[in-house]
């Protein structure tokens, strides 16, 4: 913890400015310059009264900030700036169709199907989802039928996403998968039914699951995984009221706070048991979270030529039981060369 | 056009800016003269509390209500606003359709706001959540400075948002500039335009807004 001496200044990366209240009280604003993550644009900000006295310090030769306080308010607010720069770029309103039983009507969806994702770990390129309706994406349902048949209506929903794996030496897969003969087919605009939470023996405690799930289809062993993506919230974070489902988790950066947008995943088995390994996954600038892998000693998962692409989450992989993160992920998306986006 | 910020000041001028006529008859004491400077009745007052006074500026706001949803990675945020938007600029956080929502009588006032349009003032928040903002942004021409001569306080459907309680941002080098103030409101943002979204009333409703720099 350090404490640094702010001057007055509204010119200042950081500094104070005098202001009076609605009874004439005075006061003393902190107030930030910072730069847009994606604009570049410069900002000037004050915060409000209570929010000021929350971060200043006053003493008898000056005003005072833990400088960690003000990292933590300028880095927010990038993430934030981040996040709605993805929000506001690549969204319509949906079409009949478009959304799930039980998905909220005025729902918005991705503007084109003619893109995929790529993920990146350790900056290698570890695997890439295509829009379930790209040619690309054919040849991997056939692969997925080989062994497991028509096991799904694949095309149920037009964004279902079908990806597979690379491994290399220094970005080995993501455990529990052990080759790259397994396939991910996502399901999305959908929560995972009963009857799908019941085929793989999945308890109820009262997790609220998000809009779309994964099944893993390991074409080598013939065996089937479901990756169920859960909210964070009350009964995931708290664990003095919520013990029996509470998801432990690993430091994180600080991330874009917007509603919903911080979740995990958890990889159950056939049998109901579930992989020792979780993900978390946020939102956050690169800066951001370069900052964090260099504090954890981690490798940031994009390779330089990509950090301006259209980064749209991050993941980390971890150990449940220690915490220990095993995988940083680092999702990018594209169109197609067919599609326009953006 | 305030009083002046220095130097003579006549108690015509203040009786001017207070609404009344140029030479008609008026005394310190009368309620619209104390009223541009805070002042009770039999207070005492200096001159100098007279300096860079402005009476209030009212508005008639019919409220207009409109949501934007957004999804990222498959999950979808609902965002509800309330009040007024004159358009929708792209890529901002209070983006709501390209046509905006609701309607002012009045939008520009020399005394307030640094003459400046007023481009939102609405309510805004994520459907179904706790705590919600009110924001207010106007179209500025450069760097402005967030004191009471833009507004101390502001009135909206009763109730009042002091000017030291909301956050202040500006971008006065970008192309698009604009000022903004925003607070922090407790309540969970409705899930239709009939839904209680303090402090503006039901889409389509008549709510008096005054921006006040005595108090």
């Amino acid at each position: 913890m350090s404490e640094i001496k702010l001057k007055k200044s509204t010119s200042a990366n950081v500094g104070t400015s005098f202001d009076i209240d609605h009874k004439d009280v005075p006061f003393n604003k902190l107030t930030l310059n910072v730069v847009h993550p994606i604009t570049k644009e410069e900002w000037y900000m004050e915060y409000n009264k209570s929010d000021s006295k929350d971060v200043l310090i006053e003493k008898e030769d000056g005003v005072y900030a833990e400088e960690a306080d003000v990292n933590y308010l300028k880095e927010l607010w990038a993430a934030n700036e981040y996040h709605n720069f993805l929000e506001t770029s690549t969204l319509v309103a949906p079409l009949d169709g478009d959304l799930g039983v039980g998905v909220p009507s005025n729902t918005s969806v991705p503007k084109s199907t003619n893109t995929y994702d790529e993920v990146y770990v350790n900056k290698k390129l570890v695997r890439t989802d295509y829009n379930i309706g790209l040619h690309q994406a054919k040849p991997l349902i056939e692969e997925v039928e080989k062994v497991f048949g028509k096991d799904q209506d694949w095309k149920q929903n037009k964004f279902n996403i079908l990806g597979t794996y690379t491994a290399h030496d220094d970005a080995p897969l993501r455990p529990p998968y052990t080759n790259v003969k397994t396939y991910s087919w996502y399901n999305v605009y959908s929560k995972p039914t009963q009857k799908l939470l019941d085929e793989f023996k999945v308890k109820n405690v009262g997790y609220t699951y998000k809009i779309w799930h994964s099944i893993k289809y390991n074409t080598v062993s013939g065996k089937k995984q479901l990756k169920a993506v859960i909210s964070d919230d009350e009964y995931t974070s708290n664990y003095q009221k919520h013990p029996d489902t509470f998801i432990p988790r690993p430091e994180v950066p600080v991330y874009s706070v917007r509603h919903g947008t911080f979740f995990f995943a958890k990889i159950f088995n056939e049998d109901g048991t579930e992989a020792d390994e979780y993900d978390v996954f946020f939102t956050t600038t690169k800066d951001i979270m370069k900052e964090f892998c260099e504090k954890k000693e981690l490798t940031f998962p994009i390779p330089e030529s990509r950090e301006d692409d259209f980064i749209w989450i991050y993941g980390l992989v971890y150990d449940k039981n220690t915490l220990e993160i095993k995988q940083v992920k680092g999702y990018i998306r594209y169109p197609t060369e067919e599609g326009e986006w953006l | 056009m305030a009083t002046p910020s220095s130097g003579a000041i006549s108690l015509n001028e203040m009786h001017v800016e207070a609404g009344g006529s140029s030479g008609s008859e008026c005394s310190i004491n009368d309620s619209d003269i104390r009223l541009i400077a805070n002042k009770s009745s039999g207070a005492s007052a200096s001159w100098n509390d007279y300096y860079d006074r402005a009476a209030d500026f009212g508005i008639t706001m019919t409220v207009g209500d409109g949501t934007h949803s957004t999804t990222v990675d498959y999950t979808t945020t609902t965002k509800r606003f309330r009040g007024f938007h004159k358009t929708s600029p792209a890529g901002t956080d209070h983006s709501t359709n390209p046509n905006g929502i609701g309607s002012i009588n009045d939008n520009q006032d020399a005394d307030y706001l640094g003459n400046y349009v007023i481009e939102f003032f609405a309510t805004i928040g994520t459907q179904g959540v706790s705590n919600y903002s009110l924001r207010l942004v106007i179209e500025s021409n450069g760097a402005i400075t967030n004191n009471d001569t833009q507004f101390k306080s502001v009135v909206v459907n009763g109730t009042t948002f002091n000017r030291s309680d909301a956050s202040f941002s500006q971008n006065p080098n970008a192309d698009d500039k604009s000022s903004m103030w925003t607070w922090t409101i407790s309540g969970t943002v409705p899930t239709s335009s009939s839904g209680s979204y303090p402090p503006f009333g039901v889409s389509g409703a008549s709510n008096a807004i005054t921006f006040r720099r005595s108090r």
